[in-house]
């Protein structure tokens, strides 16, 4: 089940929006290296007023926000397929085409130069696909940075320790409780308080990743706009404690990860805009750019956009049910925790019609190759599930996964697996 | 935020964005979702907002006062000096004459929710449900 990487380079040599796009995913009787395309993509007005109403998040601005599913998708449909169009051309195309027939679910990983970050790759589409399904709720669409170093490699592990932080200040807008239960390959050390201290200290154990819950900014830092996440700071002038807003930057988390001894592999940030660049925010001054930039975590998951929360705790447990009971890559078990977002919040129309629109907020960004970070059962064919009993049918994959050399397999996760219990604030 | 107060460029936009085909309902739903945005711009927080249909509140408080303004109690339709009100109706237009009465309602009784887009999104919902049957219903 192999992942379809295309490499999307500026070309300044051709003008302005000019980029080139070259395929890797070998084709019988192809060439073995391909020619880069060459692309021009200026955004059609239609485009440029779908993104921007698909960012907004307001209704008394000039782009008011999408009120109701049905009006989100035919923008998603827009913004997508022209994406689509203006950038799988010639023979990256018909690499596409070979890969698409050959390969269930589509893994797309799109290597993006920093000008194309802002556009929301994750609603990707590809016209031939039956109306509703998007690239990334097929399957996945990951980013890689193409400014970031070399490479990291991953190999399954047998369980994986994650640090996890709930950051709930009281001068914040409040969000759902939710607290991870361990499980026999995931367990989660709680930080409690979450204040910026207590998040250090756990840095020093060894952790295959954090989970960072709550609140996210994009702060002007002097004129500089940097993202930043909300730690508690702990006021103990009252009686009870009280936890009041911290707001870390970006490269401040970034450096303080880097300098780990072990550093985790995977971060899950799920928090407002800790992804977030646009024309004036630099990637690098985001959350998940800074992450990437420095230090060597090999996956990061963040939110593009401010992001509902009832989307935020889907998406959290859904990717980390699809990677415990399903045991999907990591991508693909992103890909299964959007369409339970798009799929499942359907029961409350004021509480939920928001959350739902959300399925394509968060961003996988990778900087390594295999997204088995859970060993696979045994002969076990991957089977990409749908988020409910929907007509939706089942992918499988044809062959078997074959597990590393010496990798022990550990006995199958319990059936009534329960990952979480959420007392909803 | 960027608010615009040019009732024109609003409209336009507005209609462009297919908020003139939108329900009532969903329209009166966006008016809420408005204020609520221009409460925030003004430094309220959400904390500060207290129970969660302060906007409801909000909305009714400013509808009693337009309907005061254009409404004949008594005859239970639109006043006379207005009726020139309802001669284009939902056309961007005839938004924009009824917005432009909202504004001068709201810069009286709130000037912080004298805003374009509060006034139009108000306008759109009256036309939709008729000026003159709006009229004839009690005072919100």
């Amino acid at each position: 089940m192999s992942v379809f990487h295309l490499k999307i380079k500026p070309d300044p040599t051709a003008g302005n929006n000019c980029f080139t796009v070259l395929a890797e995913y070998p084709v019988e009787g192809g060439q073995d290296l391909d020619q880069p395309e060459p692309v021009k993509f200026v955004p059609s007005d239609k485009f440029t007023m779908a993104f921007h109403r698909l960012h907004s998040r307001e209704n008394a601005s000039m782009y008011p926000r999408f009120m109701n599913y049905p009006t989100h998708e035919v923008a998603c449909t827009l913004i997508g397929q022209e994406l689509f169009d203006a950038f799988f051309v010639g023979q990256a195309r018909e690499r596409y085409e070979q890969y698409r027939q050959e390969n269930k679910p589509p893994r797309i990983a799109l290597h993006l130069p920093p000008q194309l970050y802002t556009y929301p790759w994750e609603v990707l589409r590809d016209k031939h696909d039956t109306y509703g399904q998007f690239l990334a709720t097929l399957g996945s669409v990951i980013r890689y940075d193409q400014e970031v170093g070399d490479e990291v490699a991953v190999q399954a592990l047998e369980s994986l320790d994650f640090l996890f932080l709930l950051s709930t200040p009281q001068d914040q807008p409040r969000i759902g409780f939710l607290e991870p239960i361990d499980e026999q390959v995931m367990k989660f050390l709680k930080v409690k308080p979450a204040t910026y201290k207590r998040f250090l200290e756990g840095l020093q154990k060894q952790h295959q990743g954090f989970i960072f819950y709550g609140h996210g900014q994009v702060i002007d830092e002097s004129g500089v706009l940097t993202g930043a996440l909300i730690f508690e700071r702990e006021d103990k002038q009252y009686a009870s404690n009280t936890f009041w807003s911290d707001p870390r930057y970006a490269y401040t988390i970034g450096n303080a990860i880097g300098q780990a001894v072990a550093q985790p592999m995977t971060a899950f940030i799920l928090a407002c805009e800790s992804a977030w660049v646009d024309t004036q925010v630099d990637f690098d001054m985001s959350v998940a750019g800074a992450l990437l930039k420095r230090t060597q975590m090999a996956f990061i998951i963040a939110a593009q956009t401010p992001i509902d929360f009832l989307a935020g705790q889907e998406i959290f447990k859904a990717t980390l049910r699809a990677l415990g009971e399903d045991r999907l890559p990591l991508d693909l078990a992103v890909g299964q925790a959007r369409r339970a977002v798009r799929d499942n919040l359907a029961l409350d129309a004021k509480k939920e019609v928001f959350a739902k629109l959300d399925w394509w907020v968060p961003v996988l960004y990778a900087r390594a190759k295999n997204f088995d970070i859970l060993p696979r059962p045994v002969e076990a064919p991957v089977h990409v599930q749908p988020a409910t009993l929907t007509k939706t049918p089942v992918l499988s994959q044809d062959e078997p996964v074959k597990r590393p050399v010496g990798q022990q397999v550990r006995g199958v996760v319990s059936a009534t697996l329960r990952m979480f219990k959420d007392i909803i604030g | 935020m960027s608010m615009n107060n040019d009732l024109d460029s609003v409209v336009t936009q507005f209609q462009a964005v297919g908020i003139f085909d939108e329900d009532a309902q969903t329209v009166e739903s966006r008016l809420q979702g408005a204020l609520k945005d221009v409460a925030r711009a003004q430094g309220v927080s959400e904390q500060d907002m207290g129970v969660k249909d302060w906007a409801a509140k909000r909305l009714e408080q400013i509808k009693s006062a337009v309907y005061t303004e254009i409404c004949d109690p008594a005859k239970k339709e639109l006043k006379k000096d207005y009726q020139e009100l309802l001669a284009q109706g939902l056309t961007p237009g005839g938004v924009k004459a009824v917005a432009a009465v909202v504004m001068q309602v709201l810069a009286v009784v709130n000037p912080t929710f004298a805003v374009s887009s509060v006034a139009v999104y108000l306008a759109i919902f009256l036309l939709k449900r008729g000026l003159n049957y709006w009229c004839s219903l009690p005072r919100p």
